[in-house]
């Protein structure tokens, strides 16, 4: 999985976080590095779709926290990817 | 690095600065920025320019870019002047049984010996044409190259003109300098005045052909190729057809993002 607009959902799915803090915990669970640039357009989108929304900010770095539509969307992702991994494992056995 | 890193992000369209700027701008701080980082930064700037774009801008945008770049590929293109001049063979007499067919056989036969090698070798050496070609390559190949593509030479059919007893032609040049195309062709003209002299000495002309200037060798004004104007307008209409299409295409892509899910 390294669509950035699922991996910044996923990081926000535990509390709200500003861009650094996404950077961080996303290579931490994902073993992935997104570039700011790539990181700032999947806020960028995901703000646009209603998925995330910033958060009262204390200095210069901007938290943002998933929103219900954002949450409702990771799940359907989620279990759309158990399903395929799921699928692949069974196929995987039996091969 | 973070000198680059901030370079980068200027790219960034206007109004997604006002927006995302300062947040921004403290991710960068605290990255620790590589040459990666620099070109994830353009790429993403790039792609809010697209985005934040409207279509008639980027249509407009590929429309100015595609005529710029013909422009520029046909002023690197050497200019290449044409001369052209016309002459036209007639009967000091009265024409006797199939004189056109006559005249076109005659005609055929001096132009083999104008556009002869010997000949052709004499008026380049003699105007002292095509100096950077024959350091390059034999003399031979350039005589061929002039005859195939330089030198045209073409009956001339008058509308509603169908005289028995007069056939003209004309005698095209081409040649990167306009001066030298003129010369070229001049040239050319005496050559067949010379072949008709010798074929009438020779007791060849039935008919006492007589071959006469109609016009002389033009001077080009302006360069016969490239069509400059043409080059840019092919450009301008190809731009904007890849600007619709792009354009299209991100509408598109913009509609599916933007599509409710729920």
């Amino acid at each position: 999985m390294t669509d950035p607009t699922l991996l910044v959902l996923a990081s926000l799915a535990d509390g709200d976080k500003h861009g650094y803090a996404m950077m961080d915990d996303i290579q931490r669970f994902a073993a992935v590095r997104l570039g700011p640039g790539t990181l700032y357009g999947a806020i960028t989108r995901l703000e646009e779709r209603g998925w995330i929304r910033p958060v009262a900010a204390e200095d210069r770095r901007q938290p943002y926290t998933i929103t219900a539509l954002g949450r409702r969307h990771l799940e359907e992702q989620v279990s759309s990817l158990n399903a395929v991994v799921k699928a692949a494992q069974r196929r995987l056995k039996h091969a | 690095m973070k000198q680059w890193v901030r370079v980068a992000s200027c790219f960034y369209p206007a109004s997604w600065r006002r927006r995302y700027a300062m947040e921004f701008d403290a991710l960068l701080d605290e990255v620790d920025a590589n040459w990666k980082d620099v070109f994830d930064i353009l790429k993403g700037a790039l792609t809010m320019q697209f985005t934040s774009w409207n279509l008639k801008s980027i249509a407009v945008a590929f429309a100015v870019t595609g005529a710029a770049i013909a422009a520029a590929v046909a002023f690197s293109i050497p200019s290449q002047y044409q001369s052209t001049s016309v002459m036209q063979i007639t009967t000091a007499g009265s024409a006797q049984g199939d004189a056109r067919s006559d005249f076109t056989k005659h005609i055929n036969k001096m132009e083999q010996e104008v556009l002869s090698r010997t000949s052709l070798q004499r008026l380049i050496v003699g105007l002292g044409l095509y100096q950077s070609q024959r350091r390059e390559k034999p003399i031979e190949d350039i005589v061929q190259d002039m005859r195939n593509h330089e030198i045209n030479i073409k009956p001339i059919h008058e509308a509603g003109g169908n005289r028995q007893d007069a056939v003209a032609f004309s005698i095209s040049t081409t040649y990167p300098d306009a001066k030298l195309a003129q010369a070229m062709n001049r040239e050319l003209v005496s050559r067949f005045t010379e072949q008709n002299v010798i074929a009438a000495r020779a007791g060849y002309l039935r008919m006492g052909e007589n071959l006469e200037v109609l016009d002389p060798a033009s001077l080009p004004r302006k360069p016969f190729y490239p069509a400059r104007g043409w080059f840019a307008f092919t450009g301008l209409f190809a731009g904007l057809l890849a600007g619709l299409a792009v354009s299209y295409a991100l509408r598109w892509r913009i509609t599916i993002v933007r599509r409710p899910a729920h």
